[in-house]
């Protein structure tokens, strides 16, 4: 993948996009969000899990679904990201 | 405070309607092709079948663990839009097989199936009386809809013994019986959440293994009992998918607020499988005949 063909939303931004929500969802400042930290760490349920990456595909502009286990399995919030990025649709490639 | 659905032991009507009549084209916007709408088997996750097939064999496991064959006469308890009737009328050449539904769009389209040997009736199971006894039956994702919330835990059994004993009279002791419900797996009844026990599936209530066991005990013997969550996970996943995609290309019907509750709901299902929180109990009854000189 080169730069020309990545998804305008790299895994550091996506992470910090999951830090802020977080942060706001818990009542925490973000600081006290780290990208080391799991989600279950700050008592996610599956629901506000579910609800958490629907937002995230909203803000993304996916039409398809993201896999739930990326957010489910990972054990830092920074993989999460990592995953979710590396599985996002690629812009056009240059001719 | 008034009850949004009467206390009706095997399942509301209006409960059901709210769940299942919300249009056919709707459902056909994300169900496979055959309208199957229960879930699929595939054989562990390095299978790669696609929903369509691995319904069809959803489908077959069922015909297969009642025995059906030519000849016979079955019951399929909450028959959804058919598919399993087709089946059992298309390859399994059953002579005669009537469903059962509560919803009236599932009723007219089996109907316009019209499929050979094959009639639907709009009646509860718990009012319904067949003319002559069934070699068999089956029902698919009808049993989480026998309960209400507010029931305890023995009259909840006791509902659920009604059922058992219906199916063993209506085959008179001598048919099997193939069930496939959703169960509560590790989540008790009071986490459920409110979203999908108030907004999607109004005054339902899931069994446990043991109301199951409890339930038929006398009635019938265990043969084969699994939970297969995973593929309800599975299958969940891809529903939403398909959905999601029928949204992004305005095929989903003119309810947007709908299909966005749909989706989100169906995602929280395949959450909830995928950890175990709720199961899906694929079960083969065979009947223990009463004794002889019995009353």
């Amino acid at each position: 993948m080169t730069a020309t063909d990545s998804h305008p939303h790299g895994a550091g931004e996506i992470e910090t996009w999951f830090r802020d929500y977080i942060a706001k969802l818990v009542g925490l400042p973000v600081e006290q969000v780290a990208g080391s930290a799991d989600f279950d760490s700050f008592g996610i349920d599956s629901v506000q899990g579910v609800d958490m990456v629907t937002a995230l595909e909203t803000w993304l502009g996916l039409t398809e679904d993201l896999p739930l286990e990326y957010v489910f399995e990972a054990d830092s919030i920074t993989e999460a990201a990592q995953r979710i990025s590396l599985a996002l649709p690629t812009g056009p490639s240059p001719a | 405070m008034t009850e949004a659905f009467p206390l009706q032991p095997g399942g509301s009507a209006d409960a059901i309607r709210h769940h299942y009549d919300v249009g056919n084209d709707f459902y056909a916007a994300w169900l496979d092709p055959t309208m199957v709408y229960s879930c699929a088997l595939w054989d562990g996750p390095e299978d790669q079948a696609p929903l369509e097939e691995a319904q069809r064999r959803k489908l077959i496991h069922h015909a297969r663990a009642i025995k059906a064959a030519p000849g016979m006469n079955i019951l399929d308890i909450g028959c959804g839009w058919g598919g399993q009737l087709r089946m059992l009328v298309e390859e399994f050449g059953v002579t005669a097989c009537t469903g059962l539904t509560l919803s009236e769009e599932q009723a007219a389209h089996v109907r316009a199936l019209g499929l050979d040997g094959a009639s639907v009736e709009l009646v509860n199971w718990h009012d319904y009386a067949p003319a002559k006894p069934f070699d068999g039956i089956i029902s698919v994702g009808a049993f989480e809809h026998f309960a209400h919330p507010t029931q305890s835990e023995d009259e909840r059994r006791a509902t659920y013994r009604r059922f058992f004993q219906s199916c063993h009279d209506w085959t008179a002791g001598r048919g099997r019986l193939s069930l496939q419900t959703i169960a509560y797996g590790t989540m008790q009844a009071a986490q459920a959440n409110p979203f999908i026990t108030g907004d999607i599936f109004p005054a339902a209530e899931l069994p446990t293994v043991e109301d199951i066991v409890v339930a038929s005990r006398g009635l019938f013997r265990i043969l084969l009992l699994r939970d297969d969550g995973l593929d309800y996970a599975r299958t969940c996943t891809l529903w939403a998918q398909r959905l999601r995609t029928a949204m992004a290309e305005s095929r989903a019907g003119d309810d947007a607020e709908l299909a966005q509750r749909y989706h989100r709901y169906l995602r929280l299902s395949a959450a909830g499988f995928a950890m175990g929180r709720i199961g899906l109990l694929r079960i083969v009854f065979d009947p223990i005949a009463p004794a002889r000189g019995a009353a």
